[in-house]
């Protein structure tokens, strides 16, 4: 143990002695540590994090697949009638429950507060495993149409809006504009994430549910076998089965309710239940494993430059070592004196990468997948805490082995000799300088290139042509309380008010309404059947639907390419708009215009009339073209959300009080819960990707930045080692460029051989980069040479100056030290 | 051959300066063996850069065969030295990773030559010290005597008109120092110039002109006429 001390002790003293070597160690390992702890907890927290409930890994997602609707809809959430069917049979499931999310308008009067409600089958308590704190949860009998009408609070929403009230139970509130009854209020640890969440990909940032209230279902809804598929089912697994056995029970029953369809609506049914947590990660599993691994590149970067860097110190202090061995000294006891010099900077680096990394953890909140974004503020915990001591210790056996090994074998007889070709670097050891640096520009090359991919994705799906434009155009969505609007009648007028005043607002210059904004998420698909066409009812083909108003398709310059837009004359009218994609498809060769059809579903009532077809564009998402979409007129069906589109003369930004002042002029019990930008809307739609990338390019510019000064490293020593050789050379004749070369082309070799491995690293990991990627081929050579080129450009950069250094050697100089 | 007029060399040491050559005048004619002594510190060395062209920091005249060195930058001195002088050096200063070929080759490797005729002087080097058998050896593989041997090719591969020897035989064995300063004796024979460096008085008597320097002045300059015959 004394060893051990006075080891450490004269550890610190050498340390102290080169405080340049010591600060660029300890900051290459705090930034390592620091950054890969913070990615950990960031991953830790999404993927590995019991979830808040008992026994979580019993509980499943439960979503239903459906072959004829698997090209638009790989998974469907479920449907009453299946969830009912599965309720009473499976024996699989503890408890099973659906629900589904909604914002509501809370209170009465002007601007009323817009809550997060999920409205929930009872077994839903069953399922989470928890009980209100106060009062009880709502049973089956109350979950029955016309008798829902209780609500039971979440622990904030009791706490800000009711104080805390703990006679809050049993008392009314306004919902929707329908009186609730209050039976209760959940604890403060429990937590719901939002079913809309996981079901939406790239979901706006997370709003907590607020409310639960009882999910009813009618006869009717009860009776339609296949469609409403809109509920979000959970279960929980009978304790000893798998998710793969009930997965069987499920499909089996899938399979008897597929048997049983009628012919028109005979369709291939099964289910998929998948962990919740799996769930709740969903796409953004992979992104979050490439960070994990990329910051892991980070660190290996920085633990191969420390080695690099003690394998220098370890060659200069041979003699040193070796005196200690002929005094008596075992190769353990070297060994250990090797290693203290490493293990204090490990430790520095470590508790430093702990501070860095408790800063860093909180920005990481913005980076957790919507979906699990409910525990509360992220922040470092213990795991994480454990996580960076064994990353340094890890930083510790990495970078140390190998210059205590050197160090430790070294022969006294040789080094004590004297003799400057003995005493000097082995081949071994230039070739294990060598390969380190070769291996953290490989490393470097494959962020960098990763990076590269996709920084030019994202580029160009931010400047692929959407079809329509951006600039300009402010939305706001609208959320009407459902009691006063509870008839397309009713919405439609408010909507025709309010559009009416918006385009007498000074600076506008159209308004439009949209059941949903451009890129704004998928709402409505239905089907459509045209006149001759008897196919079956699952046969048929699937569209998009948007209800629009005149003026939405010239306040977002999305074009006609034939026939004409909606006007306000044609108030009332079953007129229709279809996308170019749509009228080829359902009319090959034929001029749409003038042809009529019906929602397949509502063939008994009149048919809509083509009017106008609509350029292609990218509606739904930048990265695909939009499916088949039929725009219909908001006379014909609007609901009590929808969205307000308008096109300015000005910066739109400063529309966005007078937009929310004409809505509330009409009814101030309208709730606009967001104004935003169209462009904002656009760039909000990537910003997962731009995430990912922006973390990413930070990581690649740190590793190169390390590389960089890996590479410096090596050049600096070897020019140190070779002065006497350079200074005969000169001697000899050679001139100041051709020590340049010398230098330079020593340096590149291992920078050359590294971005070589580092390319192949990345072509071999293609199929983990190639599904993030838009439009661009993950083998892409422009890119891949660009990665190389950067690299070489930071190898040149990082021999420059021991070139500089070497060919100002004095050769008289250089042969005196002799 | 050359002519060094009050040639001066002192280097700065913070507030005073220190002189290791004061007011040389020497004159070196083609053919000529001359033999540098004085004790440690007497400017021997500095003398013996200065005519390498090694340094330059010195003031003074130095001719070079009718050319003034003195007036030349640092890149032309370079030009000249590459051309015309070869260096052997005490502790032989071959390089570790190359092979007794490649090391002969070093100084051919930064003129003009295409590797054709390179190749060619190097054989014909090899073949005229009797080494061709060790030419894919590397150093690390040879006796002292054999590395100077290597050492001594290597400074004559490009048939410079001067040889300059920094105490050529001071790390060898005492017959191997004599072979080497009989191989001296050889090429000056056959029309080399060489100057060296020595404290030997034996190797001293393979020259015929001795120039001896104290403090950094030059205090005797005596040609011995019957000392390489002496010497054998």
């Amino acid at each position: 143990m004394n060893g051990l001390i006075r080891d450490l002790n004269y550890a610190l003293r050498q340390l102290r002695k080169s405080p340049g070597f010591t600060l660029t160690a300890v900051l290459t390992l705090a930034l390592g540590i620091g950054a890969t702890t913070a990615i950990f907890t960031l991953v830790y927290d999404a993927m590995l994090k019991p979830l808040p409930y008992p026994h979580p890994e019993r509980l499943v997602v439960a979503e239903e697949q459906v072959a004829e609707f698997r090209d638009i809809y790989p998974k469907l959430p479920m449907s009453a009638n299946h969830f009912a069917m599965w309720r009473q049979h499976a024996r699989s499931f503890q408890s099973l429950a659906v629900m589904e999310e909604e914002s509501e308008p809370l209170g009465l009067g002007g601007h009323p507060l817009k809550v997060e409600v999920v409205r929930a089958t009872p077994g839903i308590f069953a399922v989470l495993g928890v009980q209100p704190r106060l009062g009880r949860a709502f049973t089956e009998q109350e979950a029955q149409p016309g008798r829902e009408r209780e609500i039971v609070l979440m622990h904030d929403l009791w706490r800000t809006q009711f104080g805390s009230d703990p006679q809050v139970v049993g008392k009314t509130v306004t919902l929707n504009g329908f009186p609730y009854t209050v039976l209760g209020v959940m604890p403060a640890s429990f937590h719901l994430p939002m079913a809309d969440n996981i079901a939406v990909p790239n979901a706006d940032r997370a709003r907590p549910v607020q409310a639960l209230i009882p999910l009813a279902f009618t006869k009717q809804q009860l009776a339609e076998a296949m469609g409403d598929f809109n509920y979000f089912g959970l279960a929980r697994l009978k304790p000893g089965v798998s998710a793969t056995q009930a997965g069987a029970e499920v499909n089996a029953l899938q399979h008897s309710i597929s048997a049983a369809l009628p012919a028109d609506e005979k369709g291939t049914l099964s289910a998929v239940l998948t962990p919740f947590q799996q769930a709740l990660v969903g796409n953004n599993r992979k992104p979050l494993l490439i960070l994990l691994a990329a910051v892991a590149g980070l660190l290996l970067v920085g633990c191969i430059n420390m080695t690099n860097l003690l394998l220098s110190r370890a060659i200069a202090r041979r003699q040193q070592l070796t005196i200690v061995s002929a005094l008596g000294a075992n190769r353990a006891e070297m060994l250990r004196a090797s290693m203290s010099e490493p293990a204090v900077l490990a430790g520095l680096g470590g508790a430093f990468g702990i501070l860095l990394a408790s800063a860093l953890v909180p920005l990481m909140q913005r980076f957790l997948p919507p979906a699990l974004d409910f525990r509360g503020a992220l922040h470092l915990d213990w795991t994480g805490a454990a996580c960076a001591v064994l990353l340094a210790v890890a930083a510790t056996l990495l970078a140390g082995a190998l210059p205590a090994w050197i160090g430790a074998r070294a022969n006294p007889a040789d080094v004590l000799r004297g003799d400057s070709r003995q005493a000097g670097e082995s081949r071994s050891s230039k070739r294990a300088r060598k390969s380190l640096v070769a291996a953290e520009v490989a490393v470097s090359v494959t962020l960098v290139l990763f990076t590269g991919l996709l920084v030019t994705s994202l580029a160009r799906l931010m400047s692929i042509d959407r079809g329509f434009a951006t600039d300009h155009v402010i939305t706001a969505e609208i959320d009407l309380p459902g009691k006063s609007y509870s008839g397309t009648t009713a919405a439609e007028g408010f909507y025709r008010r309010v559009l009416e005043r918006l385009r007498q607002l000074p600076g506008a210059s159209q308004a439009g309404l949209v059941s949903v904004p451009p890129l704004g998420g998928d709402f409505w698909i239905d089907m459509i059947r045209v006149a001759d066409d008897s196919r079956p009812f699952m046969q048929l083909p699937t569209e998009h639907f948007r209800w629009i108003s005149p003026g939405y398709l010239e306040a977002i310059h999305l074009p006609l390419v034939a026939g004409r837009d909606l006007t306000s004359s044609d108030q009332g009218k079953n007129y229709a708009l279809v996308s170019e994609r749509t009228a080829r498809t359902l009319w090959p060769g034929a001029d749409p215009i003038g042809k009529q059809f019906h929602r397949a579903g509502y063939v008994e009532q009149p048919p809509f009339t083509v009017i106008g077809v609509v350029r292609n564009a990218r509606t739904i998402s930048l990265a695909a073209p939009d499916p088949m979409m039929v725009y219909m007129p908001y006379w014909v069906r609007c609901d009590d959300t929808g969205s307000i589109v308008l096109r300015t003369g000005q910066d739109p930004v400063a529309m966005a009080a007078e937009l929310r002042k004409a809505v509330w002029s009409v009814d101030p019990g309208a709730s606009v819960p967001t104004v935003r930008t169209l462009g904002g809307i656009a760039a909000d739609s990537v910003a997962n990707r731009r995430f990912e990338m922006d973390l990413l390019l930070l990581f690649a510019v740190s590793a190169l930045l390390l590389a960089g000064l890996g590479v410096y490293g090596v050049a600096t020593y070897s020019v140190a080692q070779r002065q006497h050789e350079i200074g005969l050379r000169m001697a000899l004749g050679a001139q100041r460029a051709g020590i340049y070369r010398l230098v330079l082309g020593e340096g590149l070799l291992p920078v050359l051989m590294g971005a070589a491995a580092g390319v192949a690293v990345a072509f071999a990991c293609e199929r983990l980069i190639g599904s993030l990627l838009f439009e661009v081929n993950p083998f892409n050579p422009a890119i891949a040479a660009s990665a190389v080129a950067v690299l070489v450009a930071v190898g040149i950069t990082g021999c420059l100056l021991p070139a500089h250094r070497a060919a100002a050697i004095d050769p008289m100089q250089a042969l005196r030290n002799e | 051959m050359i002519e060094l007029k009050n040639v001066e060399r002192s280097y700065k040491n913070g507030h005073t300066e220190e002189w290791v050559l004061r007011r040389i005048g020497l004159t070196i004619r083609e053919g000529d063996f001359v033999t540098v002594m004085g004790p440690s510190g007497a400017g021997k060395s500095s003398l013996l850069n200065i005519l390498a062209m090694l340094d330059d920091g010195w003031k003074g005249e130095y001719w070079f065969g009718g050319e003034a060195i003195h007036a030349l930058n640092r890149k032309q001195r370079a030009d000249v030295a590459r051309a015309r002088i070869g260096m052997v050096f005490q502790s032989y200063h071959l390089l570790d990773d190359l092979t007794v070929a490649e090391n002969i080759e070093l100084p051919l490797s930064y003129k003009n030559l295409a590797p054709k005729d390179r190749a060619g002087m190097v054989a014909d080097i090899l073949d005229r010290f009797r080494i061709v058998a060790k030419k894919d050896l590397f150093p690390s593989q040879l006796s002292g005597g054999q590395q100077q041997l290597v050492g001594i090719a290597r400074a004559v591969v490009h048939a410079p008109a001067l040889l300059l020897a920094d105490e050529p035989t001071g790390n060898l064995h005492s017959t191997q120092g004599r072979e080497i300063m009989q191989l001296f004796s050889e090429l000056n024979r056959q029309g080399t110039t060489i100057v060296q460096v020595t404290h030997s008085e034996d190797n001293a008597r393979y020259g015929q002109r001795l120039v001896e320097l104290r403090d950094g002045w030059l205090t005797r300059d005596e040609t011995r006429q019957a000392t390489a015959a002496e010497a054998r």
